[in-house]
C-alpha cells in the first residue's frame, strides 16, 4: 500500500473556460503522463427550472422554458410545445408545422455561427474573437450578416429574436408577415452564397490530431436532415422511438454536481452537428454537400474538432432549406395559425434536435390545465460526460516536447469546440 | 484623445440571453470594441482579467453563495455597475422558485440534492449598490446601444416613465384586459415597444415596476374585468415581482 505513495498524481486545473457560455471549470488528474479522471466543473447555480413550472399553466411553460437558454431558446419553446401538444392531443396544421421548422433552422443558423464567432479565433492563434475583424475584415462581416439572417427569421415567424413571443402550444399567436418572409426569401439566395463564401475560412485550418471512437446519437427520418422530428439512431446501430428517450439514455447525477450527466449502455456520447452529419449526412441538401465535399475533412475518423466544420455545414444546410421551403408556406392561408384546446390530464414527450443535439421535455398536465410533472434532458448535460472522456484521450495526442502552455491552449480548444451551454446543462 | 472607458460584460446564474443581446448588435459590436476598450467579455475572448473596470455590466443574479462574493468583489473594483436584464433588475425567471418551498422542489430535480446551493434569488440592488438598470427578458439591444453612446458623451441614461400600455395604445393593439386577462402593461415600465401585446400575449412585467405604479387602481381596473386577484399575483411571480409588489402594495395603503 505504501508504494501508492510514489504513484501521486499531479495535478492541472483550468479556471473559468472563456469563449463558452457560462463558467466551468477543467479539473483533472495526470497519472503518468496521461490525463485520468477529468472533470468539468459548472460553477452556474441551479434555477431549478423543472421545479418552478410546477402548478403554472399550460400556456405559460413554452416561454417560461424557453428561458432556459437565451443561445437556444426556441429548441426549448418548441420541444415543449410537442410535448404538450402531445399531452393534450393537440394536431396543428402542416402550415403551423413548417413555419416552426422554418423557425428552427434560423435558431440553428444564429446558435452555429455565434459558437463559430466565439471559437474560431483559437485556430488563428487569437484570444479576442473580435481580431477576427483585423485578419479576415470580409469573413467578420459575413459572420454577422448570417447570424442576422437567422435572427431575423426567428424575430418574423417567432415575434422577437430571443425568447419568442408569438410561438405557443397550438400554434402562433399572431400570423408572421407575408411580406418579411418574402423579403427573407429574397435574401435567401445572397445569404446562402456568403455562408458557402465563409465556409471558405475553414480550409485555412488545420484541426488538431484527436481520435477517440465513440457513440454519435441524433434523429434520423427517411430521406432527410432532421432537426425537428425523427426517430433516434446512433452509428451503433441504436434505433428508438422519441417518447422512448429515457428507456436508453440514463441520465445519472456525482455527489454535488449541479449537472444531471447521461449515458447509454453505460458509455458516453456525443451528440449535435457532428453527430447529425455522421448519421444522415448522405440526406444533406445540393450545397450542404458541396461545401463538405470541398472541405476535405474526414467527419467519420472520430476528431471532436470537427464539430466546428460540422456546424458550418448545417448553417449551409439550413439557409437552404429555408429557401426551398418558403415559396409553398407562402402560398398558404395564413388566417388559422392557432388551434384552440381544451385542458385535460396527459403526459407528452417532445424532443427535437436543438443546435447542440438531442433535447427531450416530457410534461404531465392535470385535468385543470397545470402542469403536475416535469422533466427536460438537455444536450449539453448529456454530452459533458463525452468531453470529459475526450479530455483524457486527449493527452496522448499532445504533440512532441509540447510546453505546459500549448497543452493548455489545446485543452481549451476541446472544451470550446463541443460548443457548451452551462445554462442549458444547469437549468 | 482621451483614454478609453474600460468596459466588462460578465455573467452570474442566467440564460445568457442579455450577453446574446448584445452580440446582437451585429457588427456594430466591432465598433464598441473600438470605442471603448473591452477588458473582460469571456463569452468571447480569452484574456487575463483587468484589475479595475469602469463600466461593468451584468447579467443574470446569484443563485450560489460563492456568487454573492463574486458580486460584491465585482462591485469593489467598478465605477459603474449595470443591471442587465430581468434578471440582475428584478430576479427574473429564477426568481419563481422563491415562491415555492424551494427545497422541496430541489428534491424533484435531483437524485442527490445534498451539498447543492438552493439560496433564494435577489436582484443586484438587494445585494450592492447597482448604478444603471437596463431591464428586459431578453434587454433590447437598442437600449444597450443607447446606453453606451450616453456613457461615451458623459451623458446620464435614462428611461423614461412611462407604462407599457401607453406603447401598446398608441400602436393600436388588441387591449386584453379588456379581455379579461391580466396585462401588467398599466404598471410596468415601457421602452419594450409593446412587444408581447403586438403578438397578442400580455404583459407580464419583465421590465419591472414604474416608479408609482398604483397597484390599488390597477386592482379596481381587474375587478371591473371580472379578473381574479390572485391571478394578478400569479403572473407577478413570473419574473419576480411578486415580493416587491407586496411592498408597494401595503405603502400604498398605508398612505390612505
Amino acid at each position: 500500500m505504501k508504494q501508492k505513495k510514489f504513484m501521486k498524481k499531479k495535478k492541472i486545473k483550468i479556471k473559468y473556460i472563456a469563449k463558452s457560455e457560462g463558467h466551468s471549470d477543467l479539473e483533472a488528474k495526470i497519472l503518468k503522463g496521461k490525463i485520468v479522471e477529468a472533470r468539468v466543473d459548472v460553477r452556474k447555480g441551479a434555477r431549478l427550472i423543472e421545479g418552478i413550472v410546477l402548478g403554472r399553466k399550460i400556456e405559460e411553460i413554452p416561454e417560461i422554458v424557453a428561458r432556459i437558454c437565451g443561445i437556444c431558446p426556441i429548441a426549448h419553446n418548441l420541444a415543449s410545445i410537442k410535448a404538450l401538444e402531445n399531452a393534450l392531443d393537440i394536431k396543428v396544421p402542416k402550415v403551423v408545422e413548417d413555419l416552426r421548422k422554418i423557425m428552427q433552422y434560423g435558431q440553428i443558423i444564429q446558435s452555429h455561427m455565434l459558437h463559430i464567432f466565439i471559437t474560431i479565433s483559437d485556430y488563428f492563434g487569437l484570444e479576442d474573437s473580435l481580431e477576427i475583424k483585423k485578419l479576415f475584415p470580409l469573413h467578420f462581416k459575413r459572420i454577422f450578416e448570417i447570424r442576422e439572417f437567422g435572427n431575423e427569421v426567428v424575430e418574423t415567424i417567432g415575434g422577437r429574436a430571443i425568447h419568442p413571443v408569438a410561438s405557443i402550444v397550438g400554434g402562433f399567436s399572431v400570423s408572421p408577415s407575408k411580406k418579411r418572409l418574402r423579403e427573407i426569401l429574397k435574401e435567401a439566395d445572397d445569404i446562402l452564397e456568403k455562408a458557402i463564401f465563409l465556409s471558405s475560412l475553414f480550409k485555412k485550418i488545420k484541426f488538431p490530431e484527436f481520435r477517440r471512437e465513440t457513440e454519435y446519437i441524433s434523429l434520423s427520418k427517411k430521406n432527410s436532415y432532421p432537426f425537428y422530428e425523427g426517430n433516434i439512431v446512433s452509428n451503433k446501430g441504436l434505433f428508438l422511438l422519441a417518447k422512448d428517450f429515457k428507456k436508453e439514455l440514463k441520465e445519472f447525477q456525482r455527489p454535488k454536481e449541479v449537472v444531471n450527466l447521461a449515458k447509454h449502455k453505460g458509455s458516453s456520447y456525443l451528440l449535435g452537428a457532428l453527430a447529425r452529419i455522421i448519421n444522415s449526412g448522405k440526406y444533406l441538401s445540393p450545397p450542404a454537400k458541396e461545401v463538405l465535399e470541398n472541405l476535405k475533412i474526414d467527419f467519420s475518423s472520430f476528431n471532436s474538432f470537427h464539430i466546428l466544420p460540422a456546424q458550418m455545414i448545417e448553417i449551409v444546410e439550413s439557409i437552404y432549406q429555408i429557401k426551398k421551403m418558403l415559396p409553398s408556406v407562402l402560398k398558404e392561408k395564413f388566417d388559422s395559425l392557432y388551434v384552440s384546446f381544451k385542458p385535460k390530464k396527459g403526459k407528452g414527450v417532445g424532443v427535437i434536435e436543438a443546435p447542440r443535439g438531442l433535447l427531450f421535455h416530457f410534461y404531465a398536465t392535470s385535468s385543470d390545465g397545470k402542469i403536475e410533472k416535469a422533466d427536460i434532458i438537455t444536450p449539453t448535460a448529456q454530452f459533458l460526460f463525452n468531453l470529459e472522456k475526450d479530455i483524457e484521450a486527449l493527452s496522448e495526442f499532445f504533440p512532441k516536447n509540447a510546453k505546459k502552455k500549448e497543452k493548455i491552449q489545446l485543452l481549451k480548444m476541446l472544451v470550446r469546440v463541443y460548443d457548451l451551454c452551462i445554462a442549458c446543462a444547469v437549468k | 484623445m482621451r483614454k478609453k472607458i474600460k468596459i466588462a460584460i460578465l455573467s452570474l446564474t442566467s440564460c445568457a440571453g442579455c450577453q446574446v443581446e448584445v452580440l446582437n448588435l451585429g457588427e456594430k459590436i466591432g465598433k464598441i470594441g473600438e470605442l471603448f476598450q473591452i477588458v473582460n467579455f469571456p463569452l468571447i475572448e480569452d484574456r487575463r482579467d483587468y484589475p479595475k473596470y469602469d463600466v461593468l455590466f451584468i447579467e443574470g443574479s446569484p443563485a450560489k453563495k460563492e456568487e454573492i462574493k463574486k458580486l460584491k468583489k465585482l462591485r469593489k473594483k467598478t465605477k459603474i455597475l449595470v443591471a442587465l436584464g430581468a434578471c440582475a433588475c428584478i430576479g427574473g425567471i429564477p426568481e419563481m422558485k422563491n415562491y415555492k418551498n424551494r427545497y422541496e422542489i430541489m428534491r424533484k430535480v435531483y437524485k442527490r440534492p445534498e451539498g447543492i446551493d438552493n439560496i433564494e434569488i435577489k436582484p443586484l440592488k438587494e445585494i450592492v449598490k447597482v448604478d444603471f438598470e437596463i431591464p428586459g427578458c431578453p434587454p433590447r439591444k437598442e437600449e444597450i446601444l443607447r446606453f453606451l453612446i450616453d456613457t461615451f458623451f458623459s451623458k446620464k441614461f435614462k428611461i423614461p416613465q412611462f407604462p407599457v400600455c401607453f406603447e401598446c395604445q398608441i400602436r393600436q393593439y388588441e387591449c386584453l384586459l379588456q379581455k379579461g386577462k391580466v396585462c401588467l402593461g398599466p404598471i410596468i415600465l415601457g421602452g419594450c415597444e409593446a412587444i408581447c401585446l403586438k403578438n397578442k400575449i400580455p404583459c407580464h412585467g419583465c421590465r419591472g415596476f414604474l416608479k408609482e405604479p398604483f397597484l390599488k387602481n390597477y386592482l379596481e381596473v381587474l375587478k371591473k374585468y371580472g379578473i381574479e386577484e390572485k391571478e394578478f399575483w400569479l403572473a407577478l411571480e413570473k419574473f419576480g415581482l411578486k415580493d416587491e409588489a407586496k411592498k408597494i402594495y401595503e405603502k400604498e395603503k398605508n398612505k390612505d
